[in-house]
């Protein structure tokens, strides 16, 4: 065998089996679209682990707890920061001891959370975080009254 | 001439093939992983928390940014837009729930004050969106 005709018959091996493989299947198409979708998703989709609090509101109230109001205590919270509980000012610690000593002995006890003026969200949710986390069950926001 | 063409075209179908697994192993991932949602209208930061609970059910979300904007269904409203947006749904479902979505430097009295609006006019469950905080 000449090596000139050695090499033809590679060649032609070589292009029947591309041939082959290229009719099997088609990459090209399936290829772009896959790139498509996943531009899609990574654009479209968000990673954010958002949560939510629930609030109960008196039509909601009404059918869970009754008609009978609980008693609750203000807990206050101000711009910069300190924290009041029936009037008192205490620090978060002290707070937390006194809601979980509290929540021991009556766990229906609802707490209420008034911001004062200039108070953000995030203060507000910190405060209904600490009293929720030291075990009050019952947490509902009030308005600064007056305002 | 026409063999050398031809394995390049090869060698280049084989490395095509790695980057396409990778490609799939993405998409699969961002599929799986990333959550497709409505697309937002405002800029809001919702407030970090601890105990916030995964949403449960269907409800109708509200955003407010920073500087107390409010956005229902993508439409920018004002307090009695939103009432009497809210009022129609719950005439058609008393049990509708409202979910609010606000910045956390939004002053936290005009939010609460929205809220018990809100109430008022016969909201029975209301939520806050957080942030779960780790």
């Amino acid at each position: 065998m000449s090596l000139h005709s050695y090499g033809q018959l590679k060649d032609r091996e070589i292009e029947e089996a591309a041939r082959k493989r290229r009719s099997l299947v088609i990459l090209t198409p399936l290829v772009d679209i896959v790139f498509i979708l996943l531009i899609f998703f990574m654009l479209a989709s968000s990673f954010s682990d958002h949560r939510v609090i629930g609030f109960l509101t008196p039509a909601g109230a009404k059918q869970a707890i009754g008609s009978e109001q609980p008693s609750a205590v203000l807990v206050r919270v101000d711009a910069d920061g300190s924290l009041d509980m029936s009037g008192q000012p205490m620090s978060a610690v002290r707070i937390a001891q006194e809601v979980a000593r509290r929540s021991l002995s009556d766990d229906t006890l609802g707490y209420l959370v008034q911001p004062n003026r200039g108070v953000s969200v995030q203060q507000v949710i910190d405060v209904v975080d600490l009293l929720k986390s030291s075990g009050a069950r019952n947490v509902s926001l009030t308005s600064r009254s007056g305002s | 001439m026409k063999f050398a063409l031809q394995t390049q075209e090869r060698r280049l179908d084989l490395t095509v093939l790695p980057m396409v697994n990778v490609v799939f192993l993405l998409l699969v991932f961002f599929m799986l992983v990333g959550r497709v949602g409505p697309k937002e209208e405002l800029d809001v930061d919702p407030p970090l928390s601890q105990i916030g609970q995964t949403e449960s059910g269907h409800a109708i979300r509200v955003e407010i940014d920073r500087s107390g904007i409010m956005v229902l269904d993508g439409r920018k409203v004002d307090t009695t837009e939103l009432i009497i947006a809210v009022s129609d749904l719950l005439r058609q479902d008393p049990a509708t729930q409202i979910q609010l979505k606000a910045d956390a430097g939004l002053d936290a009295n005009l939010l609460i004050k929205l809220m018990e609006t809100l109430r008022l006019i016969g909201v029975a469950k209301l939520t806050l969106v957080t942030e779960h905080a780790t």
